[in-house]
């Protein structure tokens, strides 16, 4: 039954270009992309009629590569392959979009926006997005940028987002993310009937799929699975922490289930940090946006400050609901906020009493990192089940 | 007296210190050197680098701007034993300057200072004895080879080695890259000294004006926020009269900096290089205080003055005739020996980016209308350099027509998303403007002399000036 929906989603996914393809030619709807990590209320786009078709795909070396006739190396891969998916057009995700959607988040982003702006014709809208740091005035700020951003997929798609279609937006988006949490939590369970690989490519999906299948998909699959229990796993069970894990990252994940380790949760922005909130469904919907995506956010990403308290107590919080034994911090090289965090948590888990064994990642998207990645995933691995195992013996 | 004294006293007197000043301040000077680790032959590498890179053999005003620069860093490094009071700004502070300096108005006894670009100028280029201060950081939160800058290696460095006091305030720039900010939050969260994030978001659109009231308002609103961090810091408010007092002083420096600069983008053969001209700018952002500006304006007055004695006797640094390029936007500090090799190379390195656009202050009457932090973002959000690529782009070609230039030279900043992304873009953008003409792309380490050496720009630079060459033959 599980790998009937899995199959499901697969299927659909495969079509979804053609579909969308269909759906741009036709002029049925307008597509507006963005970048991903959770800034961007996709609930307006929705709303106005439009297709929130998040930017997840990564991974590909050649992707990076493609972009580095027009911006130099230190970018982070992914941040160099939304510019290079386009520049190779092999992608068809990146060449269907009519806008593009850019929230100024880390300097990587903005200038993958920069670089659309130079050298394509894809008309570009920027939302700002103001430092936890600058309070109410931040979210004045944001709550201004996000009126700007409703005018202008008004003006794309020709039709107003009324405040009901906004609620309905909220609701689905609402229950979405709902059914994602619900469904995480199940993987608390010693025999998770989900692996976090197949977890994450459901948040993908979520970016890129029609939401309403999406929540239909989801609740199925919820279904299916509550009363479901998974392989038994011996392996220590681990949280992923990282700025994102895109569409076709699957490497570190795949690494730690072959060397016997379960990935049991993810800190990423397509993973908890996506889900773990949600939006208020009464009250003004556009302040309600507002209050999710800058006041109550679950954490705030790196490229942020100050928010190393914040997150690293959320990550221990996580890992403690989860029985996690070890932690895998997973950075793409030349993120320099994410590495600069990465230093700090393992003093802020002993000055919790909550130390747990920690093995920092990080990757060029390069084809050259695996087997270095293997040497050290295994290592880990190995240190842990030395150490549960001593904890079961006491 | 001290072993190696007349080392000292040589190079005291390279930086224009008078033999009384010279027994004033050495044993300050002594004490701050040795805290930073600077031995008897360091001293005299300095001296010897002083006079091979930055003129000090035969201009006056490039002595006092060294020595400037040298009491700046005796000032820091004795800051924690000489006031109890220490704000800090750090690079990249390209706005709130005045804010800051104008702090020395309320709380005159306070430390004011920009301990990275001291550190820069003074350990890295001066004295090529940085390492000390990278290495520490590396091995420590910020390693190697993940491009984490060398700007924020050495502020980190400057603090875990102690060449840096602690501060009793932190003024971070939160308005330009993550780096700087996200290290400024390391101060807060492991050294537990308080930060103000001066922010703003960067969602101006690419091809628009470059900013509207909206973006204005959000950023004055942080600059007056850090203002009011500030005046709690010192324990009195810093008044909007003292920010505009502050702001004329760095007026009286930028008139004579600008006949400087007139001077070298005017003048054949270059009058001055290159590399003294930048050593001696960057002092206005080392003492940003109205009593430091006064100091900075006279020693340029001086330097701008043996500059118009040089070109009405037709003395240059390179021969009279030779290519005109401009250079975006740094050279860099830690490398001096990169810029003179532009010169060695027999190119007259004559304007920099942002040459020919319309300076703020010349709309000082609609300007003197508004609060002083509204200037401040003003002036900020109107700088192109600091904006957006597009504006720069455009801002370079005007600068390349109205200079009748022969090329361009962009310099990104390895490991900075900042000012090392932009030039791709922007050659490509300039080149749709003005077609083929020589421009190159290259790469080296503003503040990290370890990875880019001169000898290693040195072959590209050499290339580059014969294609300039070869391009100007062809068009004459
Ligand atoms: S990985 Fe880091 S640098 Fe890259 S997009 Fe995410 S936050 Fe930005
Ligand atoms: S060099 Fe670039 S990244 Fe580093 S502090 Fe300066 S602007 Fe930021």
């Amino acid at each position: 039954m599980v790998l009937d929906t899995m199959q499901r989603l697969t299927a659909y996914l495969r079509n979804r270009p053609v579909e969308l393809k269909h759906i741009k030619d036709s002029g049925e709807k307008k597509i507006v992309a963005h970048f991903v990590g959770d800034y961007l209320p996709v609930e307006i786009i929705h709303a106005a009629g439009a297709v929130p078709l998040g930017l997840v795909h990564g991974g590909d070396p050649e992707a990076v590569e493609a972009a580095h006739r027009a911006i130099l190396r230190y970018l982070c891969p992914f941040s160099r392959a939304q510019f290079g998916y386009w520049v190779l057009g092999e992608q068809s995700y990146y060449s269907l979009f009519d806008l593009l959607v850019a929230p100024i988040t880390c300097q990587h982003l903005r200038r993958a926006a920069d670089l659309y702006n130079v050298h394509t014709d894809v008309p570009i809208f920027r939302l700002g997005v103001p430092q936890p740091y600058d309070g109410e005035q931040g979210a004045q700020y944001f709550s201004e940028g996000l009126e700007f951003l409703k005018q202008r997929v008004e003006e794309l798609t020709g039709n107003k987002v009324t405040e009901a279609k906004l609620r309905e937006s909220i609701a689905l988006y609402a229950r979405m993310r709902d059914l994602l949490r619900q469904i995480s939590e199940l993987r608390k369970s010693p025999r998770p009937p989900i692996t976090t690989t197949e977890f994450i490519k459901l948040n993908h999906a979520a970016h890129i799929a029609d939401p309403n299948f999406m929540v239909e998909l989801l609740d199925t699959l919820y279904q299916e699975l509550r009363d479901k229990e998974g392989p038994e796993r011996t392996g220590p069970r681990i949280l992923i922490t990282g700025p994102n894990i895109a569409l076709g990252d699957y490497k570190v994940l795949d690494l730690i289930e072959e060397c016997g380790g379960t990935v049991v949760v993810e800190d990423i922005a397509e993973g908890v940090i996506f889900y773990w909130e949600n939006v208020a469904t009464d009250g003004d919907p556009m302040a309600a946006l507002v209050d999710r995506y800058i006041r109550r956010r679950p954490v705030n990403c790196s490229f942020m400050r100050p928010t190393m308290d914040q997150h690293f107590d959320f990550i221990i919080k996580l890992a403690d609901d989860f029985s996690v034994d070890g932690i895998v911090w997973y950075q793409l090289r030349m993120c320099e906020t994410w590495s600069i965090e990465s230093f700090f948590l393992a003093d802020r888990m002993k000055a919790r009493d909550a130390s747990l064994p920690m093995l920092k990642l990080d990757s060029e998207y390069d084809v050259a990192d695996r087997g270095p990645l293997r040497t050290r995933i295994e290592t880990f691995i190995e240190t842990l089940e030395g150490r549960t195992l001593a904890c079961s013996k006491v | 007296m001290f072993e190696g004294v007349e080392a000292y006293r040589e190079l005291l007197t390279t930086c224009d210190f008078s033999p009384e000043e010279i027994d004033n301040e050495l044993p300050r000077l002594k004490k701050a050197f040795d805290k930073a680790g600077l031995t008897v032959e360091d001293v005299k590498r300095c001296r010897e680098r002083m006079i091979t890179y930055f003129e000090a053999d035969t201009l006056r005003g490039a002595r006092m701007a060294l020595g400037l620069h040298i009491r700046a860093f005796v000032d820091m490094v004795m800051a924690g034993e000489e006031h109890d009071v220490r704000i800090y700004g750090h690079l990249p502070l390209m706005a709130g300057h005045c804010v800051l300096g104008a702090a020395e108005l309320a709380r005159p006894d306070a430390y004011i200072g920009l301990p990275d670009l001291i550190c820069h100028m003074v350990l890295g280029a001066f004295f090529n004895k940085l390492d000390p201060l990278l290495e520490a950081s590396e091995a420590w939160c910020l390693p190697a080879g993940l491009a984490h800058c060398g700007c924020s290696q050495a502020k980190i460095g400057g603090r875990l080695t102690d060449v840096v006091p602690p501060a009793t305030l932190h003024v971070s720039a939160g308005n330009y890259c993550d780096e700087a900010p996200k290290v400024d939050e390391v101060l807060a969260y492991h050294f537990k000294e308080p930060v103000v994030w001066c922010n703003r978001c960067q969602d101006e659109s690419f091809d628009d004006p470059p900013m509207d009231d909206r973006h204005l308002k959000y950023f004055s609103a942080n600059i007056r926020r850090t203002k009011d961090a500030i005046s709690e810091a010192v324990g009195a408010e810093v008044t909007n009269q003292m920010i505009m007092q502050t702001m004329m002083a760095t007026e009286e420096v930028g008139k004579e900096f600008k006949r400087i600069q007139d001077y070298r983008a005017e003048s054949d053969p270059s009058p001055i290089s290159v590399v003294t001209t930048d050593m001696a700018a960057a002092l206005v952002g080392i003492d940003m205080t109205p009593r430091g500006l006064s100091k900075v304006a006279e020693m340029m007055k001086v330097l701008a003055d043996e500059v118009q004695d040089r070109v009405e006797r037709g003395v240059g640094v390179v021969p009279k005739g030779a290519p005109r390029v401009m250079y975006a936007y740094v050279l860099p500090f830690a490398s001096p020996a990169v810029g003179k090799a532009f010169e060695e190379a027999g190119l007259n390195v004559c304007v920099r980016e942002g040459y020919g656009s319309m300076p703020i202050w010349s709309r000082r009457e609609e300007i003197a209308k508004l609060d002083p932090c509204d200037i401040v973002a003003g002036i900020f959000l109107h700088n192109p350099t600091l904006v957006k690529p597009r504006w720069r782009a455009d801002v370079v070609v005007l600068g390349y027509n109205k200079a009748k230039l022969d090329g361009i030279v962009m310099l990104p900043h390895y490991s900075c998303r900042v000012f090392g992304t932009d030039f791709p873009m922007m050659r490509d953008m300039v080149r749709k403007e003005l077609g083929d003409i020589p421009i190159t792309v290259l790469e080296t380490d503003v503040f990290d002399p370890r990875y880019y050496t001169a000898e290693q720009a040195r072959t590209r630079i050499e290339s580059f000036s014969e294609m300039v060459r070869a391009a100007k033959a062809s068009a004459a």
